[in-house]
């Protein structure tokens, strides 16, 4: 069994994770969750407390917006959409990740597994 | 028999004495709690309402992990301003604050003096246990609706600066020019600390307020 992606890569990933996901339009919390969950194969475990301060924090940095919205049942809920200033906070971290994975490829031997 | 509701609002305020989160931080985290409730019995047909229960508020974490994972993710905007303004309010007293005659006074001379003169300085004296009274804020777990408190302070800053600055001005026009403010200033950094910092404190009340109202959405869409 694989091991799980440790905290310190997990939480220096969430912003670009989170606001990855909401590029395919206006998502909530637990949603967005399973995103992750599905995306990484289960390989990146988020725990469900962790997921809201980061939303918080991005929605207060102004990257991503927050609306409260009644569901089917009435329950209330909250939706977050990229801003502007998200999507070039992505395109910036998009940058630097693909960089950082590129050269951690050419240092492991041009893609081949270790 | 189960109840789920119960259950949700006796974990909802236990979270919100222990990890003094926001309501509309709770709200968001209920959704979660009773959409992880809800998956649970889907996948699990067999399981007990209880059961499930436990296991999406062990999933969603306990009091003390949440509290410390919004605490990671950074303090509100009002924590911040609150703090400022309590520490310029606090430092008031230390500093001096106006020059009157060649006598230097500090914040700690004029609040002697404030108690001397009572009644006619009543006014002052209120204003200053206002914002004492505002610092409970900072642990209370509810926010009041009231607005006055904050517009109340926010006015006692803005005329406390209108008037140094009116001052300010008529001095110099009186002198011909601006360099007795450098030379000899009437007000001091105390003055200006205990003005500014009514106005953080009306600035942090005024967002903690807006934080808060987020649990009570005006606008509905749906």
């Amino acid at each position: 069994m694989k091991k799980p992606v440790y905290k310190e890569l997990v939480a220096a990933s969430s912003r670009p994770m989170v606001l990855s996901i909401l590029t395919g339009g206006e998502n909530y919390g637990y949603e967005i969750l399973k995103q992750v969950k599905l995306l990484s194969g289960g390989e990146v475990e988020w725990s469900d407390g962790m997921l809201y301060p980061v939303l918080h924090r991005l929605e207060r940095d102004g990257m991503i917006t927050g609306r409260w919205q009644l569901t089917d049942e009435g329950r209330r809920r909250k939706y977050y959409r990229l801003t502007d200033r998200g999507k070039g906070q992505l395109a910036r971290d998009r940058e630097g990740w693909r960089a950082v994975h590129g050269a951690l490829e050419m240092s492991w031997g041009g893609g081949r597994s270790v | 028999m189960f109840d789920l509701e119960k259950a949700v609002l006796g974990w909802r305020e236990r979270l919100e004495r222990e990890a003094s989160l926001a309501p509309c931080e709770l709200d968001e985290l209920e959704d979660h709690l009773r959409a992880r409730f809800d998956l649970e019995l889907e996948l699990d047909g067999a399981l007990a309402p209880a059961t499930a229960f436990a296991i999406a508020r062990h999933e969603l974490g306990e009091a003390a992990t949440l509290s410390k994972e919004f605490a990671r993710a950074g303090r509100s905007r009002w924590r911040r301003w609150l703090m400022t303004g309590w520490a310029m309010f606090a430092a008031s007293f230390f500093l001096p604050v106006a020059d009157f005659f060649f006598d230097r006074w500090y914040g700690f001379d004029l609040v002697r003096k404030i108690i001397e003169d009572l009644p006619g300085t009543t006014p002052v004296l209120l204003v200053n246990l206002a914002m004492i009274a505002t610092v409970p804020v900072f642990w209370r777990p509810r926010s009041s609706r009231r607005r006055w408190p904050r517009r109340v302070l926010g006015a006692v800053g803005v005329l406390a600066l209108f008037w140094a600055f009116a001052g300010l001005v008529y001095g110099s026009i009186q002198r011909g020019g601006i360099g007795w403010l450098l030379s000899d200033p009437p007000l001091l950094v105390g003055f200006w600390a205990w003005s500014g910092s009514f106005l953080c404190v009306a600035t942090g009340l005024r967002l903690r307020a807006s934080e808060w109202g987020s649990a009570f959405p005006r606008r509905v869409t749906a």
